[in-house]
């Protein structure tokens, strides 16, 4: 026999409530939506970084420095004429700029048959600079896959100067060689880095 | 045999768990290598305190359902998931096969001070949250309670208004 009273029907379905009633109530659940909202947000905000990263990471491991590409020397009155045209390559996946380019050229008149790069040569033969320094906010652009070209004209009027500046006698080319040393340095897209990157010599005609 | 009910809860600790490792990593990420993140922060460290704690906190109010070690698990669990992601997006480039240079390892050893404000956030979140979301078992166990103890006073009371009567009609 029951010593105790029955309990009511209301306390038997609250109690019942507590075995079966296992889900989040209203405000828990508005706070788990929020949660996997906030985690979809970071999750966007953590892939994002990461493509960016890698898209960086390969614009630099692919950067290459550009080079020579093409040249004119025109005949003048006063001596020579000279266009010279550089061209960067950016194979990567996000742009650069090129805030600063070092390097020094020299026109091979092909004289005699000693190497271009040859020191005592060198000294006999017409150099100049390739270079420009405008900074991260006013440097050459060159968009991802793209190329961009940079051009100097020089006039060269000094006599002397001009005497040493011959095509070659066989071919009519010119031959310019870049010597070794020279560098550039570039940012990738927005990053607050500067790289820097040597500048290979080279040699060819124009 | 695992029952569905025992299968549901755990596969509920190991989503807000991991979902809490995927919020953190992803705030850390962006506060720790602004260059590459979409989103910037005028203060990182900010972030990088108060986002881990934040998180764990509302992993904690989450987990009221779970036992005070659950949470603890839970924030190894989270913990574990940031770092791997962070140490993931740092390795990133090597993965892909176009690393430039070495990973930036100096963010794998702040990555460490991740844990104490994740536990701290989950056992605080955990104790609060009984308090402002109670589970739903534990409000009606207490609604119960009161609904039986309410019914017992009105009992007795009755009792006690009729017992006097009882003594009366006796004399």
């Amino acid at each position: 026999m029951r010593s105790t009273p029955r309990s009511s029907a209301r306390v038997r379905s609250a109690r019942n409530g507590f075995e079966e009633g296992r889900g989040l109530n209203r405000l828990a659940a508005l706070i788990a939506i929020g949660f996997v909202g906030l985690a979809l947000v970071s999750a966007g905000i953590f892939a994002a970084a990461t493509v960016r990263f890698i898209d960086h990471s390969q614009t630099q491991l692919l950067l290459s420095p550009g080079s020579l590409h093409n040249g004119t020397f025109t005949r003048t009155p006063a001596g020579w004429s000279i266009s010279l045209v550089w061209r960067f390559v950016n194979p990567g996946r996000l742009q650069i700029t090129v805030a600063m380019l070092q390097v020094q050229f020299v026109v091979d008149n092909r004289s005699n048959a000693t190497a271009w790069n040859d020191v005592d040569k060198i000294a006999s033969e017409y150099t100049g600079p390739l270079s420009f320094n405008l900074g991260r906010n006013a440097g050459v652009v060159v968009g991802p896959g793209a190329t961009t070209d940079q051009e100097w004209g020089f006039a060269v009027t000094n006599a002397t100067e001009a005497a040493k500046i011959a095509p070659d006698p066989s071919d009519g080319k010119f031959y310019v060689g870049i010597l070794g040393g020279g560098r550039i340095e570039y940012y990738v897209s927005d990053v607050n880095e500067f790289y820097l990157h040597g500048v290979p010599s080279s040699y060819g005609a124009v | 045999m695992f029952s569905t009910a025992k299968v549901l809860k755990a596969t509920k600790f190991v989503t807000w768990s991991v979902l809490g490792g995927v919020i953190v990593a992803g705030f850390f990420v962006a506060a720790f290598f602004p260059n590459y993140s979409v989103v910037r922060f005028g203060d990182p460290g900010t972030v990088i305190l108060f986002l881990p704690l934040f998180t764990a906190f509302i992993l904690g109010v989450l987990l009221v359902d779970f036992e005070l070690v659950h949470a603890v698990l839970a924030a190894l669990l989270t913990t574990g998931t940031a770092v791997g992601l962070i140490v993931g997006f740092m390795y990133a480039p090597s993965l892909a096969g176009v690393a430039a240079g070495p990973p930036p390892y100096q963010g794998s050893f702040s990555a460490v001070i991740l844990f104490p404000l994740i536990l701290m956030g989950t056992v605080v979140g955990r104790a609060i949250g009984e308090r402002i979301v109670p589970p739903e078992g534990s409000r009606m166990r207490q609604e119960a309670l009161e609904a039986e103890t309410r019914e017992w006073h009105e009992r007795l009371t009755k009792m006690e208004k009729s017992a006097p009567l009882q003594r009366e009609k006796g004399r």
